[in-house]
Parts: C-alpha cells; sequence; structure tokens
C-alpha cells in the first residue's frame, strides 16, 4: 500500500480551535497547528477509556511496514460522535488525520478519520457537541 | 420576483429571528449582572448559603410524590476546558478576579501554554475536585432522593453527595481537605441550593487558575426545560480570588434512544498508551508507546 503522508499548517486547525476540548491531560504534547495524514490498514482499535487508540499500518516509500497510533477520546465520547469499535475491524482500509507528537514519535492526536471502503468520515471531536 | 423582493423576504425572515437572540442574550446579560451582584453582597459562601436558604424560607422537603425529574445522562452544554462557559477562551484571561498571587500564577500557566508547556496531574487519574468537577467535559447523572442528590462525572469516578435531610456541616472538628468536599443542600421547589466546603486545592481547568484550600462554592441547580439542567454558581476563596466568581453552568441530557450512552468506569490503568507524565519541565509526555516498532 502506497504512503500517503502530509503534513501541513492545516485548515482543520479551524475545526480543533472551535473543538478544543480535551480533558484528562494537556494535549499541549501535539502540535495543533499542524496535521499529519496517512493511508493505511487498521491492525487494533483500542477502545478504552479515558482515551482510545487506533493503531494503523502504513506502508512507508520504501515498502516497509510502519505503525501509527491516534489518540482519541474514550468510548462515551466516541459513541456520542457515532464512532463504534465495529467501524475499525482490524484490516479496514482508512486515511486518518491528526495532530502530530512533538516529539517525533508515530503518534498523533486523531482529528478525522475516512473509511475508504465507504467513504464514511469519523470526527472524534464530534462527540462533545450536546445531540 | 426581483432581488429587492427577495431581500425584503430575506430580512422579514431572519429580523424576527435575530430580535429573539438579542433579547435572549441581554436577558442572560442582565441576569448575570444580578447573579455577580448577589455574590458580591455577602463575605462568605456560607453566608450567602444562608441568605438563599432564608429566603426559600428554609426549604422545603422533598417528597417522593413531587420529584424533579433529573433521570438521563446529560453532557455540558458548552464551554469547552473554561470553567465560565460564558468566558474568553482558553488562551485568554477568564473572568475571575483573582488575588495578585494567584493571578501571576495563573499568567505563568498560560505563558507556558504558550510555549508548549502544560503538565494536568489528572493525567495520572488524580480526582479533579470541587469547583473543576463542574467544568468537566465528559458525561454527568443526577439521583435525585429527598434526602439525598448525587452527582455523578463519569470523568474519573468523582461523586459528589448533597445532604439534604436536614443535616449540617461536619463539624470543623473533623475537617480535612477532600476533593469533593461535604456540600448541604435545601430544596426550593424542584430549584436545589448547595454549600459545599471542606475542599482541596486544585485547578479551575489547565490556564483557567488556581483555588486554595479555603474554597468554598455555593450553587442553584434547576432543570429549566426538558433537556437543560443549570447551576448558578459562586465561588468564594479569599486567598485566591479578590471577589466571589459567579458563573451559570449549564448541562444538555443528551439525545440517547439506543441507550448506549452510558457511563462506565473510569481507570489510568486500562491502556499503556494513556501514561502520560511530567516532564523536568513541566510539560507533559507520553510514556512508550506500545504500537512503536
Amino acid at each position: 500500500m502506497k504512503k500517503l503522508l502530509t503534513i501541513s499548517t492545516a485548515a482543520l486547525a479551524v475545526i480543533l480551535m472551535s473543538l478544543s476540548t480535551i480533558a484528562h491531560h494537556s494535549i499541549t504534547m501535539f502540535d495543533r497547528d499542524k496535521t499529519v495524514t496517512v493511508t493505511g490498514v487498521v491492525k487494533e482499535f483500542q477502545y478504552t477509556n479515558p482515551h482510545s487508540w487506533l493503531i494503523v499500518t502504513v506502508t512507508d516509500e520504501d515498502g516497509k511496514k510502519v505503525n501509527w497510533g491516534f489518540e482519541a477520546e474514550g468510548p462515551s465520547t466516541l459513541i456520542r460522535a457515532g464512532i463504534k469499535k465495529k467501524d475499525f475491524r482490524p484490516g479496514t482500509r482508512i486515511t486518518i488525520t491528526g495532530n502530530p507528537i512533538r516529539d517525533g514519535r508515530k503518534a498523533a492526536y486523531w482529528v478525522k478519520a475516512v473509511r475508504l471502503d465507504d467513504g464514511k468520515e469519523f470526527e472524534p471531536r464530534q462527540g462533545f457537541i450536546p445531540k | 420576483m426581483t432581488k429587492l423582493h427577495r431581500l425584503i423576504i430575506l430580512l422579514a425572515t431572519l429580523l424576527p429571528i435575530l430580535l429573539v437572540n438579542v433579547s435572549a442574550d441581554d436577558a442572560g446579560m442582565a441576569e448575570r449582572k444580578k447573579m455577580i451582584a448577589l455574590g458580591l453582597q455577602y463575605g462568605s459562601a456560607e453566608a450567602l448559603y444562608e441568605a438563599l436558604v432564608k429566603k426559600a424560607g428554609g426549604g422545603q422537603p422533598l417528597a417522593w410524590n413531587n420529584m424533579p425529574d433529573w433521570e438521563g445522562v446529560y453532557g455540558r452544554t458548552k464551554g469547552g476546558l473554561r470553567f465560565d462557559p460564558d468566558g474568553p477562551n482558553v488562551g485568554e484571561l477568564p473572568t475571575a478576579k483573582f488575588t495578585p498571587e494567584y493571578h501571576a500564577r495563573l499568567l505563568q500557566t498560560m505563558e507556558d501554554r504558550k510555549n508548549g508547556i502544560e503538565y494536568d496531574p489528572l493525567s495520572q487519574c488524580i480526582p479533579p475536585g470541587y469547583p473543576r468537577w463542574l467544568d468537566l467535559p465528559f458525561l454527568r447523572e443526577f439521583i435525585v432522593t429527598p434526602k439525598q442528590t448525587t452527582m455523578f462525572a463519569e470523568a474519573f469516578n468523582s461523586v459528589r453527595r448533597i445532604y439534604t435531610d436536614g443535616r449540617g456541616h461536619l463539624h470543623e472538628d473533623y475537617h480535612f481537605p477532600t476533593e469533593n468536599g461535604d456540600s448541604i443542600g435545601v430544596w426550593d421547589g424542584h430549584r436545589l441550593i448547595t454549600h459545599t466546603n471542606m475542599l482541596m486545592a486544585h485547578m479551575y481547568e489547565r490556564s483557567q487558575g488556581f483555588y486554595s484550600e479555603e474554597v468554598e462554592g455555593v450553587e442553584i441547580w434547576e432543570k429549566v426545560d426538558e433537556r437543560t439542567m443549570i447551576a448558578h454558581v459562586w465561588i468564594y476563596d479569599p486567598p485566591a480570588l479578590a471577589e466571589p466568581w459567579y458563573t451559570r453552568q449549564s448541562y444538555t441530557r443528551l439525545t440517547n434512544d439506543d441507550k448506549a450512552i452510558r457511563i462506565t468506569h473510569w481507570a489510568c490503568k486500562g491502556n499503556d498508551n494513556n501514561d502520560v507524565i511530567e516532564t523536568e519541565i513541566g510539560g507533559s509526555s507520553h510514556r512508550d508507546f506500545t504500537f512503536d516498532d
């Protein structure tokens, strides 16, 4: 699978500014002025409190497989955002965007994921908007 | 139809909506000023509470056949990580009037945040405590019985018990700092008036200031429509606040048709990737990730 990796001062930052609610821990370790986008397959969806992690395996330009972790809110907030554990079964092909961790590890705060098979979009922070 | 006609119709449609919103904003501002003034009339949380109870005729016992309907799961209506939901965004000074010492502490945290330096003790699942309890952005339940109302926040499994059986506060001889304090209250119809003391020093929120061990709170809780619970909150804290900090907290009962939204236990140890530690310079960092190659 071809790796798609882009880092930019993103338009998505606008969305993040309006939905900047994250508790439990500070997110200053993530660079909210940047985004990273990768395309890969879901390795594991750790659907846990207080934060969930979506682990995605990406094949880089050299053909090497590397894992990326995308942190999100816990299950109750994900449910409110319409995100179920089964939405990201292992092997699901996705493109996912997040705010990259500043220390250079392959981790980011999940902003938006798109499931490639049906184009459905998943934005965890939508779960903070009362419905 | 000409463009002018279309414009007139559009304006005629929007004008009533705009006027209603302006009117609501004005009413909200007027209420806020009134509540701020009310807090300023009293030198302590205890004095304000006693005045509110007196005004309510001492309160009335709640009966099982006349209970307020506070059931359901609630989320914070607005505010993000601001203690005052009607205050400026995080990164700007909150609406509190802090003493010089606590103002300086706040400014330092705001400056550090700009430089990417910020650590929250909650990272290790230390309870947020009260008054911070009020601004947690996660789920809540309000469980009302005649003699006790229990307020439960999903985050960090934080429980507040408000005794409404006529008891007073725990005697000073037994005081010690606690996360959520000791709360008593009375019912005025379906409005719950509360007083909380015996608290622990902590922060209102990240970059929202700190409170001391002397912090106390007075609240008036009321369900104002089918889905909205509000709390008028006055925080008194002489070492930290130059005057009481009034805020209007609001929580929305969530649509939960399939009953999938439930409060579950929070623990930090369920996923090693959630282990966030304080760095040497006071910032936050995840420990080793389990998914690293």
